[in-house]
């Protein structure tokens, strides 16, 4: 009965509205459905009702308001000492031993070209634990970037997809970069490079290189 | 990578963010297949409420903007109604979704969803905002609709909330019809104009939508009853 939706609504035409009738006068299993929808179209009608619009810029407001999660703060000098030497001792080790604080490749990707770059290809790793991660991108082939054009790396699951940095590429078509990523970088099943256009603020849908994320 | 196909996308002006200004109208690719174009809102859209939380738990700003589009309208709306004023709404807003970002690393899915989760937040908030600034009561046919420590009463608020996040689990193609029809007060024939759909395929997909709705709203209650 594909018209007991609108017939709920009382968006039907007046002949509609008779022949839905007559037919729920004749069938049970559709007059309880009809009940079924009804409830439904009012618990919709009373969000529609309640649900107002905020100011377009109220968003904006809410996300400036927010606190950072990572406020800086002001550490007395000899902490910051031995926090600086810890930290010549961390990198010391990770050259030495690259598995060890967070070195080791957490997932990668196999990037492989669309149309629009069809001899492209490229990997994609994610190495790291803690706070955030880091993505090691090498790509080939990308045509080289026009003015005021650059390419974006993108995590992406389903429909959505959130940028993990950006980069430009020369004369010849080859990036080795490494951008910053979340905690949960390596949780997105997969990856795609866009070619993007500055004072543009909508990502585009120029996708020039793509792979599914893999955990090692 | 839907997100990612080339294709375009005609997408209503905003509604000023009543909470369900992320529809596009869904063009049709060879096939018959779906092209989700549109900004960047969209690619949140068949995300589930607990895993975007769980990203605003890592300091992901992109995900409580998500959880913004899909209930400030809400929020906003109990605002200004049960407080009365634009001022004292948008102050609502602001205190839901900064403590849904201060918070959020504590929200426990196992417990309630995330729509209950923020009604009780709004209505804590809502209650606290009536205190402090001794805001009248605003009533219906006379009748008092929400008083601080009696909040929520009727169960309505809470009710509106669960609506919200059933309607967010939809496919992008029901929840459209849906909020088209609901939200922006479109005929089915105008929603047939808009999405260059058959009206035939408009009526019975409003029929479909609806009771995929009804399905959702009651999955979550029998899913919810057998957890308490």
């Amino acid at each position: 009965m594909d018209l007991l939706g609108p017939y709920v609504m009382g968006t039907l035409e007046p002949y509609e509205e008779r022949e839905v009738e007559y037919h729920l006068e004749r069938c049970a299993d559709c007059r309880e459905e009809a009940q079924e929808l009804q409830l439904a179209h009012e618990r919709l009608a009373d969000l529609a009702y309640s649900t107002g619009a905020p100011p377009e810029d109220l968003k904006a407001r809410v996300v400036a308001g927010i606190p950072r999660r990572e406020a800086s703060r002001r550490v007395p000098t000899w902490v910051a000492a031995v926090a600086a030497a810890f930290c010549v001792l961390a990198v010391l080790a990770v050259i030495i031993t690259p598995d060890l604080f967070g070195g080791r490749a957490m997932a990668s990707a196999n990037l492989s070209p669309t149309g629009r770059a069809p001899g492209a290809g490229g990997e994609v790793s994610i190495r790291g634990t803690g706070e955030n991660m880091e993505m090691r991108l090498e790509a080939w082939g990308l045509p080289p970037c026009k003015s005021e054009q650059y390419y974006e790396l993108w995590l992406v699951e389903g429909d959505e997809r959130v940028s993990a940095g950006s980069f430009s590429v020369g004369q010849s078509g080859r990036v080795e970069v490494t951008l910053s990523a979340p905690n949960f970088a390596a949780s997105y099943p997969s990856v795609g490079v866009t070619a993007e256009y500055d004072k543009d603020p909508t990502a585009s849908h120029a996708k020039m290189l793509s792979g599914e994320l893999h955990e090692l | 990578m839907e997100g990612l196909v080339s294709g375009s996308a005609e997408c209503l002006p905003p509604d000023h963010g009543r909470g369900w200004d992320i529809i596009c109208s869904v063009g049709r690719g060879p096939g018959g297949s779906v092209i989700a174009g549109g900004l960047g809102r969209l690619w949140m859209d068949r995300v589930e409420d607990e895993v975007l939380v769980r990203r605003v738990a890592s300091g992901d700003e992109r995900a409580l903007s998500g959880l913004y589009d899909r209930y400030a309208g809400l929020v906003y709306g109990t605002g200004m109604r049960y407080l009365g004023d634009r001022e004292t709404a948008e102050e609502l807003v602001q205190d839901v979704f900064t403590s849904v970002w201060k918070n959020a690393s504590g929200f426990d899915p196992t417990r309630a969803s995330f729509a209950t989760w923020v009604y009780r937040i709004t209505r804590n908030r809502a209650t606290d905002l009536i205190r402090r600034r001794k805001a009248r009561v605003r009533t219906v046919d006379g009748e008092p609709l929400f008083e601080p420590g009696e909040t929520d009463p009727s169960g309505e608020l809470s009710r509106n909330f669960d609506v919200a996040a059933a309607l967010s689990r939809l496919t992008p193609v029901h929840r459209e019809v849906l909020v088209l029809a609901y939200f922006h007060g479109f005929s089915q024939r105008e929603i047939s104009d808009r999405t260059a759909t058959p009206l035939g395929t408009v009526k019975s997909r409003t029929t479909a939508a609806l009771r995929a709705l009804r399905e959702t709203l009651r999955f979550d209650e029998d899913r919810w009853s057998a957890d308490e």
